[in-house]
């Protein structure tokens, strides 16, 4: 698979269930295996890091699918594991310009509830946590690990909404991994789409939105009738 | 024909052939108990309690032990269902070191001096003649259906589940037939030493059979048997003379032993111990 | 009336922080590192081996043999891990149980040699006159336990909430591969774990020691029976949880002991781990089953 995100720009990986996109974000940031085949960030490569090396050294921040935060620490803690890591990495040269402070700013909510376990907040409230945590952490190169999960597609637009202008004033560059294709093509401008593990099209969101590959990746191809099989998606 | 002395280190080395054979078997069927050190104690015990208290037959005995060994590991594995794998194999140290305190305390059985006088019935026809029997029986069982069942159970109860495999009849048998090969070799090793104490229930020699099983091929019943055989016999002719190696003398094989064990298991941990983890099975999957 | 029943009070109490000690540090692993290391009851006897090879054997202050014996103790775990914990992919979670009863096994019977299999006596670390309050008798030794375990379990619960390491390792406790996501230097904090919980063992073997004033080398065998169950029961990596276990078994113990059969004793933490692990195996106060 071939892939390469542009500096500054969000990119999106789409594809259906089983086509590879979340082994290949966790690939990138060095949780699996990706022998052979080599992960770089502006042309150095960094295969052989770590996970941590790769945060601290090359921003390469990774938001896992499902709830990723620690439940049974406080939000203030979850933060602080965030922050630390924005220090650390200030330390290296990266100066930190997200903080705390602006954390709650766009997540009022999670202000509220510092000290609560993160256990007892609700699903969006635990996502805007990680994304917060993964923000204090300076990222230069986040990837995100389908966020819309089990979240209502209007919370969806307006967190991301809200986190544009940190990647810009930052100059952030995502990768996102969704099953929702619509959400996805909307907060992206470049889209890839992958199906059984390789890269089948590549193309700005919006020519992606109408090309056939894209619908029939999650669809399945047609038969001689027009009808489609295979197995779709809700 | 074997001289007097000879013999003796065969009985005993049947014995713990034995015993790691049960080892093998609860392993082979995925269930990773180490209790077999004290299933071999609590058949020692029923078995030395058998001839002495109630002056049955040799013959008898070893089966009643057998059976005492067989129905502890069947309690194990009803009570323990829901448990497996490294929880399960903590679960088993202690009830080792349980019952071994027990027995300590426990006057009626003997206390901490244990039950004495017992007959020196174990001879070597009854030490061959068990373990030829043991084996042969694990060996035809293998190469029966329900033996392939076992050790498809054992590699992966989720798949062996689907395939319909009924995971607690493996490990029934595993534990329960397990347990009664241990607890023959406890009815063995209590006719042999004429007494059996609750050092014979603890845990303490439980590592012994880990290193039989490691060190003589842990993925066959045979190199269960030869790794009993093999390091009680290379422990024997280590006796240094019963002089001294550098500063190593006789009692400093258990330890040497037990790093032999420990170096293996660096080297070669999959090798050493069959079942891989879900994890590297999935990792390899993805890759 | 009261008087005994106070007096087998303060044996359980004494019993149940001698596990206490010992247990603390076996979950701090199992909480960190995910494995159960049989081997760490052995720490407890290394400290206590030291002391006496340091005081009796070279014949230095009983001061020297303390601090020297905590020492070896920490790095005694350390090198453990160092050695053979670390090197066994935690893919093989049996090859690395069974590599801990190994090196327990290798560890006793190296020792015991060295002493050709007896059990020689210690020089007592503090004794004084016994305190008599309410009619119970709270010995030097006694009361020496009674402040380390409240030190060392205090201690320990406090560091893990309040400081950085602390929230550090319970990340670690929670979710390994989520710990190493936020950038968490998963190795450094394992031997951090590893060596507290070195540290306590070795000053628990110390405390204990001084309370028998014996040396065994498979005091293990004894110990470690009590060092699963209060874990399992309260629960993985449940600092806390293991303290109020520890204490309440020891008190159990010790009731079960005076007044019903000496015999039972140790059977009730076998029990107990069976019991709480067909119906709550989290543990008592286990949150979550941990990952990674």
């Amino acid at each position: 698979m071939d892939l390469a995100v542009k500096e500054g720009t969000i990119t999106t990986l789409v594809g259906s269930n089983g086509a590879g996109k979340s082994s290949a974000l966790r690939a990138m940031a060095g949780i699996i295996k990706t022998e052979p085949g080599t992960v770089s960030v502006h042309g150095e490569d960094i295969s052989s890091l770590s996970t941590r090396d790769r945060i601290i050294e090359h921003g390469v921040v990774l938001i896992p699918e499902g709830r990723s935060v620690f439940t049974t620490m406080s939000v203030a803690d979850n933060l602080q594991l965030g922050s630390r890591v924005g220090n650390e990495r200030a330390k290296h040269g990266h100066v930190a310009t997200f903080t705390i402070d602006e954390a709650y700013e766009l997540f009022p909510v999670l202000k509220e509830r510092q000290s609560s376990r993160a256990q007892t907040l609700s699903g969006g409230e635990q996502q805007m946590l990680a994304i917060a945590r993964s923000l204090l952490m300076s990222p230069k190169i986040l990837l995100i690990d389908e966020p819309s999960m089990g979240l209502a597609p209007l919370l969806v637009r307006k967190i991301f909404g809200v986190m544009k202008d940190v990647f810009s004033r930052n100059s952030v560059s995502v990768l996102l991994v969704e099953q929702d294709t619509s959400i996805a093509l909307e907060l992206a401008s470049d889209a890839y789409l992958l199906e059984h593990g390789t890269v089948i099209a590549h193309a700005p969101s919006d020519e992606m939105r109408n090309d056939a590959r894209l619908r029939e990746a999650y669809l399945g191809k047609g038969d001689a009738l027009g009808r489609s099989h295979g197995t779709g998606k809700a | 024909m074997l001289t007097p002395y000879a013999a003796d280190i065969f009985v005993v080395a049947f014995t713990y052939a034995l015993v790691t054979l049960g080892l093998y078997l609860t392993l082979l069927s995925g269930q990773f108990s180490v209790a077999h050190a004290s299933l071999m104690g609590i058949g020692g015990y029923m078995g030395g309690w058998a001839t002495t208290q109630w002056g049955l037959p040799f013959p008898v005995a070893i089966v009643l032990g057998g059976f005492a060994g067989a129905a502890g590991g069947l309690f194990i594995a009803f009570t323990l269902q829901r448990t497996s794998g490294i929880l399960l194999g903590t679960v088993t140290i202690a009830i080792g070191q349980s019952f071994s305190l027990m027995a300590q305390n426990w006057q009626a059985i003997g206390g901490s001096q244990g039950l004495g006088g017992i007959p020196l019935y174990s001879t070597l026809p009854y030490a061959t003649f068990l373990l030829v029997v043991g084996l042969a029986a694990v060996l035809f069982v293998q190469r029966t259906n329900f033996g392939w069942q076992v050790q498809a159970a054992g590699r992966d109860e989720t798949v062996a589940k689907s395939l319909g495999i009924s995971i607690m009849s493996v490990r029934y048998y595993g534990y329960g037939f397990g347990g009664f090969l241990a607890g023959l070799g406890g009815v063995l090793l209590a006719h042999h030493n004429g007494v059996i104490d609750p050092n014979n229930l603890s845990f303490a020699s439980e590592p012994l059979f880990f290193i039989f099983l490691v060190l003589g091929g842990y993925s066959s019943a045979w190199g269960a048997v030869a790794g009993a055989v093999g390091v009680t016999w290379l422990m024997e002719l280590l006796r240094f003379g019963g002089g001294k190696f550098l500063f190593l003398d006789q009692q400093d094989r258990p330890w040497l032993l037990g790093l032999v064990l420990v170096i293996v298991l660096i080297i070669s941990p999959d090798g050493a111990i069959r079942r891989k983890s879900k994890k590297t099975q999935l990792a390899s999957a993805e890759a | 009336m009261v008087v005994e029943i106070l007096s087998y009070l303060f044996a359980g109490l004494s019993l149940g922080s001698t596990y206490v000690l010992i247990a603390l540090g076996f979950t701090l692993i199992f909480g960190v590192m995910g494995i159960m290391n049989v081997a760490h009851a052995d720490v407890f006897m290394i400290s206590i081996f030291t002391y006496l090879l340091i005081t009796t054997g070279f014949d230095m202050p009983i001061g020297f043999g303390v601090v020297i014996a905590v020492f070896s103790g920490a790095l005694a775990g350390l090198i453990i891990y160092w050695l053979v914990l670390k090197r066994i992919d935690k893919a093989h979670p049996v090859a690395l149980f069974v590599s801990t009863l190994g090196v327990s096994y290798v560890v006793e019977n190296f020792i015991a040699k060295r002493i050709n299999f007896g059990r020689p006596s210690l020089e007592p670390i503090f004794s004084s006159e016994p305190l008599v309050i309410g009619g119970v008798v709270f010995t030097g030794p006694r009361l020496l336990l009674f402040a380390v375990t409240t030190i060392l379990a205090g201690g320990l619960i406090l560091w893990l909430k309040k400081s950085e390491t602390g929230m550090l390792l319970r990340a670690v406790s929670e979710n390994a591969v989520m710990a190493r996501v936020v950038a968490i230097d998963t190795n450094r904090v394992t031997m951090i774990a590893i060596v507290v919980a070195s540290f306590i063992a070795a000053c628990g073997g110390l405390v204990v020691g001084n309370m028998t004033l014996t040396a065994d080398a498979f005091v293990a065998n004894s110990l470690s029976l009590k060092m699963f169950a209060v874990a399992v029961v309260a629960g993985i990596g449940s600092v806390g949880g293991a303290t109020i276990v520890g204490l309440t078994l020891g008190v159990i113990e010790a009731f079960t002991v005076a007044y019903v059969g000496s015999q039972w004793q140790n059977v009730i933490g076998l029990v107990a781990m069976t019991v709480v692990l067909l119906v709550r195996p989290q543990g008592l106060f286990g949150r979550v089953l941990r990952v990674g």
